[in-house]
């Protein structure tokens, strides 16, 4: 069932050199107790995406168009109160990337997290300390260590703590921006199984936004695979990963070794990310496509309804 | 060759052993992986076995000599250009004032190896091994011009110039983009191929290292846990750490989700002293005997070698 749901939205970034069209008219659906992984490169879009979401977007960068209904609402046409009082952090909040760096060094991890709840909910300080104590319980973290100082935990406990001050408020869908990278293969398992278990025990939905595929298919009930500011395929795990009929979403899954199965040449997906001031036309990913056609040079695709639930946007289909 | 134990005194007689104890022979023609976490000893094995660290203890044997029984310059000159490194970072190892030709034709100039009616040709020859071609087009561009996998591929150019027989790889794709790091991978293997190169692979990734080389060497706290061919060491890996590292990869296969082997977490701050196994606080299984005494290095297998006692 649908919780979120975005429409044709478009972000762009009106720089001096020119402008930035990092999202561009982009179509997603979050289900509601799901993890939908949005998958792609550096420059793909991927956080744009999460920061319109949480209407963070700084200047010069602005959200032109689109709509993103949550709870009968178009988050989009709030105001900046209305989200900042209703929505954010409230109802939807956020894992940055790299945050677990940025914690404050000066401050008790107890204390940081126990800001949003005085803020938001209106607490006292001792109230909210015992819901910190509690949510460091609930990422794994004894909760006696309410009164530590980041420099006191290790990489993967800081991203716990992270994860614990998204869920501060109780909101219903936390975005999650790269949460295992640079993290060493086992804590990131850790963080991983941690946001299974969360999703299920507590029912949180959630958007895991990674360029790691395998992560993705670890994890993730749905999946959206972005390229260059568009939605190159999204659908269900099992159909994107094992039907996937857009052609950089093949090469995509391609280009990642593993563990298991038999060992295999893998094959480079030739040509480099494509310039957003300045994209290719037509098709963006056509300039390293290998069933370009002069279609694609010229048009952009629609994206359409390739099997249920399972969109995908490719002349040849 | 055989590597060797280091030792940083931090304050009065307090030692954290970076390296301890490491010991590995690389056969001509093979890669070896050496994997492991951030701080597990990796890179400074690697600096050690270059001679860009000094070791407070053991030998590196290259071609059977010693290295740091070499006192001769020009030896020393010869000897760091059959021995070299591909770095990991394609922003932090190129100087950002020089222009690709300048970059490129300095290693030739210091190890004086080409003359100079040759250069641009040999810089050429370099650009289109790497596949940055047109070449002419790259030589007069600077770092920035680039893109990341651009940058990487001057970074694997640069030391093949010198014509090496032994070729340290520093986490070469980690810092370059997904669809880039197939292309660079397979260029490397190419490359290994063409010049019978023999590797040392540094990864934290199990699956590039699987994907790359023919050994795998597992590192923790500065010490092998597990060595042996790399199928094997993937597929029946006997050490805790080495279990709970090979069920912690995640496989790009929706229908095969796997829960990790669960193992203590890391508690920061602490440095276990000099006793017993240097795993023991995170092991699930740790026995009396960890505690106490340091596991050695023991065959259970074809080739396969593993440091825990409860191994064997």
């Amino acid at each position: 069932m649908p919780l979120l749901r975005i429409q044709d939205l478009t972000t762009h970034f009106f720089m001096k050199q020119g402008t930035v069209r990092a999202l561009d008219r982009v179509d997603l659906v979050l289900n509601a107790k799901h993890v939908l992984g949005v998958a792609g490169e550096s420059g793909c879009g991927k956080s744009t995406m999460a920061y319109s979401i949480m209407r963070l977007i700084p200047p010069p960068g602005r959200i032109i168009e689109g709509e993103i209904w949550y709870e009968d609402r178009d988050i989009l046409r709030l105001s900046d109160e209305r989200v900042r009082k209703d929505i954010r952090w409230k109802r939807i909040s956020m894992v940055f990337q790299g945050a677990m760096n940025a914690l404050n060094p000066l401050i008790t991890i107890g204390d940081q997290i126990a800001e949003p709840i005085i803020a938001h909910k209106g607490l006292d300080r001792k109230k909210a300390l015992e819901k910190a104590s509690s949510l460091l319980g609930s990422v794994g973290i004894d909760p006696a260590r309410v009164n530590n100082y980041p420099f006191e935990l290790s990489g993967g406990m800081k991203q716990r703590v992270m994860i614990a001050m998204a869920m501060a408020c109780d909101p219903e869908i936390i975005i999650a921006d790269e949460p295992t990278t640079a993290l060493d293969v086992v804590v990131a398992a850790g963080i991983m199984n941690l946001i299974k278990d969360l999703q299920k025990r507590i029912g949180l939905s959630m958007i895991l936004i990674t360029h790691d595929l395998s992560v993705i298919a670890q994890t993730c009930h749905e999946v959206v695979i972005m390229y260059a500011g568009k939605v190159a395929e999204s659908g269900d795990v099992l159909s994107v990963f094992e039907n996937s009929v857009h052609p950089y979403t093949k090469e995509l899954i391609g280009a990642f070794p593993s563990i298991k199965g038999t060992k295999r040449e893998l094959r480079a997906i030739k040509g480099n990310p494509p310039d957003l001031i300045d994209p290719p036309p037509g098709c963006r990913f056509h300039p390293r496509c290998r069933f370009t056609k002069e279609i694609c040079t010229k048009e952009e695709p629609e994206f359409k309804e390739v099997g249920k639930g399972h969109f995908a946007s490719c002349h040849l289909l | 060759m055989r590597s060797s134990p280091r030792e940083i005194i931090l304050r009065k007689s307090h030692y954290i052993k970076a390296v301890d104890g490491v010991t590995f022979d690389i056969h001509k023609g093979e890669t070896l992986g050496l994997v492991g976490e951030s701080g597990s000893g990796k890179t400074t094995t690697a600096r050690l076995i270059l001679r860009l660290e000094v070791p407070s203890d053991g030998e590196v044997y290259f071609r059977g000599r010693d290295v740091f029984s070499i006192k001769d310059k020009n030896e020393l000159r010869e000897l760091r250009r059959k021995m070299q490194i591909i770095f990991q970072d394609p922003y932090e190892y190129l100087s950002p004032r020089k222009i690709v030709h300048q970059i490129l034709a300095e290693p030739l100039k210091l190890h004086n190896i080409v003359r100079e009616e040759e250069l641009s040709n040999r810089l050429e020859e370099a650009l289109e091994m790497v596949e940055l071609t047109p070449p002419k087009t790259f030589l007069s561009k600077y770092p920035h011009e680039l893109s990341g996998g651009q940058r990487q591929r001057i970074l694997v150019a640069r030391p093949l110039l010198l014509d090496p027989e032994f070729v340290v790889a520093d986490e070469p794709v980690s810092m370059v983009d997904v669809s880039i790091r197939i292309g660079i991978l397979n260029l490397l293997m190419r490359l290994r191929e063409k010049y019978d190169l023999t590797c040392l692979f540094i990864t934290h990734d199990l699956a590039v290292a699987r994907y790359v080389c023919n050994g795998i060497a597992v590192m923790y706290a500065g010490r092998i846990v597990e060595k042996g061919p790399a199928e094997t060491v993937i597929s029946d890996p006997v050490h805790p750490y080495c279990k709970a590292l090979v069920s912690a990869v995640p496989v790009p296969d929706p229908r095969d989700r796997t829960t990790p082997v669960a193992i203590g977490e890391v508690s920061a701050g602490t440095i276990d002293s000099s006793f017993g196994c240097r795993f023991r606080s995170r092991c699930l299984s740790a026995k009396d005997r960890c505690q106490r005494e340091e596991p050695e290095l023991r065959e259970v297998g074809k080739d396969h070698f593993v440091a825990c006692h409860l191994a064997a």
